[in-house]
């Protein structure tokens, strides 16, 4: 076999004359290759806390509707910590909160965590929805608190004068279309004396803003208890499917199904 | 966007280096003799390796094939959780995430054989009488992609691997955990 068919040649110009010289690898290669390997240990090892982080990330939306709502915005906040500079990760967190109703949690994001970075047009766009929700929320908060203090600091007013004065002011606050609607009528919801009332302002709490404290499992249990059953158990597994462990909503559906054994 | 090759292989010259690491191991393991070798230069071809060369059609996969296992497993295993970090939370401002991002991306983007390695398979391979028949169907699809990636490179395409298998693992580990 002669020297040219003996090796590997790219052709004219790379013919080599030794043929018995076999290379090693030199070491300024091989400490390139050792150092290469210790990267490759480093990232293993770093590997599980990050993938733990990613797998929160991915599967914190499919969590909050198959009732693991607290525990994926607990888990999915705390991945935020670890990645405080990560946009994607304080978007999420902000869009989940918003969307399930946990507008403490998306205020405290919006204000620690997205002040400063830059978004795209259309981040920003929704981003200034969720503040203006913010915005009308918090205003009818401070509001009712005010408003509570008010009647707190009226010591020679009876109850009875300080509800109907609430209700009022409930009212006028309504007028006001930078007021939050939903929360509103939650509370002229659950401090009227009027069946029917109470009945009203819960379904138009529903119609305004579903996700709004716990409105399902009370609307769910007024449903229940005129008889609309169907009604009844789509709203309260509707509670659970957000919340596994909302208790108000598993003892609501409880007596639902006690109810249904009885009337079958 | 066209950026000159060299400039490419400039900043990826890592994997360059790992790429004809690979071919060397790999002669050394099938017991061929390495008569030169340069890891990296700023010509055309930016590496090389001139190895003894060998019928065995096993040890010719072996030596041609070799940097695409070495380049794509050793890249992969680098880029994990810095993929993750850099790609899915987009944080830039950790400096070991983006020695990681940037080695692990030099080496797979330099896993694909040249077309030198593909000459190789066809002499010893699929030109010669002597190599059985099932050797040769093994190794012609082969061949015919590393062609294929070698004009996809133009286009990226040797990016578009290394961004595939760096977020390949976390992803199938996601759908089975």
């Amino acid at each position: 076999m002669d020297d040219q068919s003996r090796r590997h040649s790219l052709g004219p110009g790379f013919e080599t004359m030794d043929l018995k010289q076999n290379k090693r690898i030199p070491l300024p290669i091989f400490l390139f290759l050792l150092a290469s390997l210790l990267l490759a240990g480093i990232s293993m090892g770093m590997f599980p806390e990050t993938f733990s982080d990613y797998k929160i990330f991915r599967e914190a939306e499919k969590r909050t509707r198959t009732g693991e709502t607290s525990a994926a915005l607990q888990d999915l906040y705390e991945v935020l910590q670890e990645h405080p500079d990560s946009l994607p990760v304080t978007l999420k967190l902000i869009e989940l909160s918003m969307d399930t109703g946990c507008y403490d949690l998306a205020a405290h994001v919006f204000n620690e965590y997205l002040i400063g970075k830059s978004l795209s047009d259309g981040q920003y766009a929704r981003m200034m929805r969720y503040s203006r929700r913010l915005e009308s929320y918090y205003r009818t908060c401070d509001a009712l608190e005010e408003l509570a203090a008010e009647l707190e600091a009226e010591a020679d007013e009876s109850e009875e004068k300080k509800l109907g004065r609430l209700r009022d002011e409930l009212e006028k606050l309504h007028e006001d279309e930078k007021q939050d609607q939903a929360l509103l009528y939650y509370y002229e919801g659950i401090t009227a004396s009027d069946p029917e009332e109470y009945y009203g302002c819960l379904q138009k709490t529903y119609a305004e803003d579903p996700e709004l404290f716990n409105v399902r499992v009370l609307l769910g249990n007024e449903e229940r208890n005129r008889g609309n059953l169907t009604k009844a158990r789509e709203l309260l597994e509707a509670a659970l499917a957000k919340e596994g462990r909302d208790e108000e909503a598993l003892e609501g559906l409880a007596a639902l199904e006690a109810l249904e054994e009885d009337t079958q | 966007m066209i950026i000159p090759g060299i400039v490419i292989s400039l900043i990826t010259f890592p994997g360059v280096i790992v790429h004809e690491l690979a071919h060397q191991i790999f002669c050394m393991l099938c017991g061929l003799k390495v008569y030169e070798i340069k890891y990296f230069q700023m010509n055309n071809p930016n590496g090389y390796v001139i190895h003894e060369s060998t019928d065995r059609p096993f040890k010719v996969f072996l030596t041609c094939m070799g940097p695409f296992f070495i380049n794509s497993v050793l890249g992969m295993v680098i880029l994990l959780p810095a993929s993750i970090d850099l790609v899915v939370f987009q944080e830039y401002n950790n400096p070991l995430t983006l020695l990681l991002g940037w080695l692990g991306f030099s080496i797979l983007m330099h896993a694909f054989p040249s077309r030198g390695d593909a000459k190789v398979i066809i002499n010893r391979i699929l030109k010669n009488p002597d190599v059985s028949l099932v050797w040769k169907i093994i190794a012609a699809p082969f061949v015919a992609i590393i062609y294929a990636c070698s004009v996809g490179s133009i286009f990226w395409l040797d990016l578009l691997y290394a961004a595939v298998l760096a977020m390949l693992i976390p992803w199938a580990l996601v759908q089975i955990l």
